[in-house]
């Protein structure tokens, strides 16, 4: 019995591979699967031991019969159809639905991975904010013209401590050094509010990201490496950048960084007013007058701190050319990031 | 402020690069230059000067000493040549200051017998230069020498004063003076005035008056060169919406050890171009005398904040180049006077600035810091800001950004309560700070709803109400149902392993509205308006209990038997009801149940409706049909137990 399978095998599956057309294909199985049946049928007459080796052997032709020919079969009904009907490939795929993230938040996030690769940690603070916080700690005069009217949303009637919304996210560097030991590494990515008219490249609401590093002896020059390994990864490409003295009273020394113009390489365009340069953010060596309002000695820890113009950098990369499509809540914005 | 080249270049002793390199250069080395434009045979330099170096860089010689620096070169000094009559100034006319808080310093000299004429040529093109319009030669004078030396001065026709006095002093409620330009101000009682003892002469430090005023006739006059306290000047100057270049000077602080080379530099000029005599002796009230400042500097730390190595001497020699004084040096320690014309230097790191610009910041290599690897601290709610705001964009809705003010419009129609106002907002559309991030999603539905049939869009961003701040998490959906945007929270909350539960509310915005509730706190409102849903929670709250827990639970060995059950019910019966009611039969092997239609129609009883549910059982084992059907019609026999519920067979 052994002998008959193995022979019904060998024939129906050299006779399946050889099968002209679907039809033959269909009489050449049901003649075979005849022949297993009549095997099964015989059983009957076989030792139990017998039974279960001819039993398992016979299901395992079946098997490979049945696989043999549902292959050779899809081979016909794939020729058939490529004959009987056209298809058109160039019909555009179903649109699956998707979800997009302002752009505001992929950068941030982008940036977040950056910085984190640098060991700097992620911290938020509050957007309505006290004038300490905001002014006195890092150290604005009495004063400054900054805190006129013109520039901060002030709150109103709140008599104990005056309240306005954030005008910048250094605000957070202070809260965080004042909770928190040196050293320092973190980035403070936020919303941030001016009291101005708006057009295409100024918004009452738009966002920031700080930065803070304070170790033993963190210098100028590390200031440089650190910002440079952020915009080549930010911009993915090799830019240059540069230092030029600035003034902010919670720095000193103070400068505006510039980038390598992103649209003509540096040989001068519109984007850079033809200077081959963009301004892209604003930094310094933490004053000391700030660290003492931290809480922090000044003679035994020493950093940096910067702030970039988020939207601004977003503008870059996208080549956006309205921050207040930003706020706007323009879906057919929106859907292209 | 405008530069004139061939003014900086009759100061500087080298010859200047070209216009467009130098204005490379001061933008590089000390102040940003906004354009660089050519006026006949000058060119006009704008630069940015920075608000700390306006008290000496606001004028020709400040900048040209700064660009002497970088050329290595060195500036032109003229020696003052005054020729001085014998009648005394104080015989002439006396000053008296009343107020010596906001005037730290008074100087006045008086000249005789000067003609008043037009400017010469090379003066009124570089007044023009700069964009300062020439009047006759002794106002253009005293405007040159401001524009050279940055000490604004101001100059009275000696005979139109009432008492030959001149009194500084505050003005009084109501009093009235008409400037030079023909503009007429009653002044309070806190503006610093220059008078006659009678009559206000000049706002000090802002504006001159018409009663003093220089005409072609005038012989005699007194030239004043004062210094004012900067806030007292920035104050009137907001106050009388006032700015002029003199108050944009005196407002960021000015030496006043200045005010005696100036005046006598205006005098030599005037005796060299308007003739007449200048009286003897200079009129100087000063009571408090600016110092010079000392400040150590310890060339190690230099080093260790620029991150480079410099050689001592180069340090000294640019310190020496900036006219500060090495008083004494002690091995690594130097002990520097700072002339009081450099306000802006009080502290050592303010001389590391200098170096570091002066030596160039290009000269600093870039080193990235060599320090131990910390790991970054994790930060919960960024966490799980950013893990929610993922699954939504994966569940198809768009993340939107909004204004954080509520329109007057939308003040106006949401009746807010407690909200918190701006005291003085740039339009009226940012007077109050919003208490909910609804008014703005729905302005985003009726804006797109030009461009899209659905929308779905969420937000998340702070709220305020009476100073409190929160974080809200918001969606809003256009053509989708009360339970599409029901669906999206519970998905939410699943994510942060929280557990919410809803009650009916009135809400007045919307049709149908339920509360929404983590425990026993109310979070939030879902809420829904014919073709739109919408939801609101505190999002602050959801993170603080969130779990971020995934955890295997094995995957069954044995097939589930579903079981269908469609019930007639009264129509206040609740979903939630009726699932209680099947948990009373404590059927230990039903593992799941799910609704899958409601419907009412004319074919019902009235007032009730159809709920089919698909209730599922599975057990360690494969359950036979019989045993499931006998734990269903015990389900099915506890259901019928309520009155009016009827089980369809």
């Amino acid at each position: 019995m052994n002998k008959k399978l193995e022979l019904i095998k060998a024939e129906a599956l050299r006779e399946i591979e050889s099968s002209k057309d679907e039809n033959s294909l269909n009489k050449i199985y049901k003649k075979h699967f005849k022949e297993l049946s009549s095997i099964f049928s015989q059983m009957g007459t076989l030792s139990p031991e017998e039974k279960k080796v001819i039993g398992v052997k016979a299901n395992e032709i079946k098997q490979a019969i049945t696989i043999s020919f549902e292959n050779k079969k899809k081979n016909f009904t794939k020729k058939d159809k490529t004959n009987s009907e056209f298809f058109d490939i160039t019909i555009p795929g179903k649109k699956t639905k998707v979800g997009h993230l302002h752009p505001i938040t992929q950068a941030i996030n982008e940036a977040e991975n950056i910085f984190r690769g640098m060991g700097f940690s992620i911290v938020e603070g509050p957007e309505l904010e006290d004038e300490w916080h905001n002014f006195d700690a890092l150290n604005f005069p009495e004063d400054h013209p900054a805190r006129e009217m013109q520039d901060t949303f002030f709150v109103k009637n709140e008599p104990k401590k005056r309240l306005l919304m954030r005008t910048h996210t250094s605000p957070v560097q202070i809260r965080y050094m004042l909770d928190n030991k040196p050293p320092y590494r973190i980035i403070v990515p936020g919303r941030v509010f001016r009291n101005e008219a708006t057009d295409a490249s100024h918004e009452v609401n738009f966002h920031q990201i700080e930065g803070l590093m304070v170790d033993k002896e963190i210098s100028v020059a590390n200031f440089k490496a650190v910002i440079e390994e952020f915009c080549r990864e930010f911009f993915n490409r090799d830019v240059k950048i540069r230092l030029r003295p600035s003034f902010f009273p919670f720095t000193e020394p103070s400068f505006e960084v510039d980038m390598s113009c992103s649209e003509c390489k540096g040989k001068g365009c519109s984007l850079c007013s033809q200077t081959g340069w963009l301004e892209i953010l604003g930094a310094g060596i933490v004053h000391p007058s700030v660290f003492k309002n931290s809480g922090v000695d000044p003679k035994k820890w020493q950093g940096f701190a910067f702030g970039l113009g988020w939207d601004r950098w977003v503008m870059l990369k996208y080549k956006i050319n309205d921050i207040r499509l930003f706020y706007n809540g323009d879906l057919r914005f929106l859907n292209q990031f | 402020m405008k530069f004139s080249y061939n003014w900086l270049q009759s100061i500087i002793i080298k010859k200047l690069p070209n216009p467009k390199d130098l204005a490379d250069i001061i933008t590089i080395r000390f102040f940003e230059v906004e354009s660089v434009e050519k006026l006949k045979d000058d060119w006009i330099i704008d630069i940015d000067v920075l608000p700390n170096r306006a008290g000496d860089c606001l004028s020709h010689i400040g900048v040209a000493k700064e660009i002497a620096i970088i050329l290595n070169s060195k500036i032109r000094k003229e020696a003052l040549k005054l020729r001085e009559v014998s009648r005394n100034a104080k015989d002439l006319v006396s000053v008296e200051v009343l107020d010596s808080l906001n005037c730290n310093r008074y100087t006045a000299r008086v000249m005789i017998n000067i003609s008043v004429a037009e400017s010469p040529k090379w003066i009124k093109e570089r007044l023009e230069s700069c964009g300062i319009q020439s009047i006759n030669n002794v106002v253009d004078i005293a405007n040159y020498v401001m524009l050279e030396m940055g000490q604004p001065l101001h100059i009275f026709d000696l005979d139109k004063l009432s008492n030959k006095e001149i009194v500084v002093r505050m003005s009084k409620a109501g009093e009235k003076i008409t400037t030079l330009d023909n503009n007429n101000f009653v002044l309070n009682k806190n503006i610093l005035l220059i008078t006659d003892n009678k009559d206000p002469l000049a706002i000090a430090g802002i504006k001159g008056g018409k009663k003093a005023e220089i005409d072609l006739k005038t012989k005699n006059i007194v030239i004043e060169s004062a210094n004012f306290n900067r806030t007292s000047i920035r104050k009137a100057s907001a106050q009388l919406k006032l700015r002029t270049d003199a108050s944009l000077r005196f407002e960021h602080g000015l030496d006043p050890n200045m005010t005696n080379i100036a005046i006598d530099r205006t005098a030599q000029m005037i005796q060299e171009i308007c003739s007449g005599q200048i009286a003897k002796g200079i009129i100087d009230i000063y009571p408090n005398k600016n110092k010079p400042k000392k400040i150590d500097l310890n060339l190690t730390k230099v080093q260790k904040v620029l991150g480079i190595t410099i050689k001592a001497d180069k340090i000294k020699k640019i310190i020496n180049d900036l006219d500060l004084k090495i008083i004494s040096s002690k091995k690594d320690n130097l002990l520097i006077e700072v002339p009081t014309i450099r306000q802006d230097i009080t502290i050592a790191e303010d001389i590391i600035e200098e170096i570091g610009r002066i030596l160039g910041y290009d000269k600093i290599k870039s080193e990235l810091p060599s320090l131990p690897i910390t790991l970054p601290i994790k930060n919960k709610d960024f966490f799980w800001k950013n893990e929610i705001k993922e699954l939504l964009k994966s569940a198809g809705l768009t993340e939107v950004y909004n204004s954080s003010f509520l329109s007057q419009e939308q003040f106006e129609t949401f009746k807010y309560v407690d909200l918190i106002e701006i005291e003085k907002p740039a339009t009226i559309d940012q007077q109050y700070l919003k208490p909910s991030l609804i008014p703005n999603l729905i302005k985003n539905i009726e804006f797109n709803s030009k461009f899209f049939e659905e929308i779905e869009i969420f937000e998340i961003g702070s709220v305020f109400s009476k100073s409190r701040e929160e974080e809200h998490f918001a969606v809003a959906l256009k053509n989708k149902t009360f339970f599409d945007a029901k669906s999206i929270l519970e998905l939410v909350a699943g994510r942060m392993n929280l557990e919410l539960s809803f009650k009916l509310t009135e809400n007045n915005l919307f049709d149908n509205s339920a509360e929404v509730f983590l425990g026993s706190e109310k979070i939030g409102i879902l809420g829904y308006n014919s073709n739109l849903s919408i939801f609101e929670v505190n999002f602050d709250k959801m993170k603080k209990l969130a779990v971020n827990k995934k955890q295997y639970c094995p995957i069954p060995k044995f097939p589930e038997s579903s079981r269908d059950l469609a019930i007639i019910v009264p129509k206040e019966i609740t979903y939630e009801n009726i699932v209680n009611e099947i948990k009373k039969a404590n059927i230990q092997l039903l593992e799941d149940i799910s609704l899958f239609d409601i419907y009412s129609d004319d074919k019902l009883p009235k007032e009730s409706k159809s709920m089919a549910l698909r209730l599922i059982y599975r057990a360690n084992r494969t359950l036979t049909s019989e045993e499931v059907n006998e734990m269903h019609s015990k389900i099915i026999k506890h259901i019928e137990k309520n009155n009016n519920w009827i089980v369809r067979k």
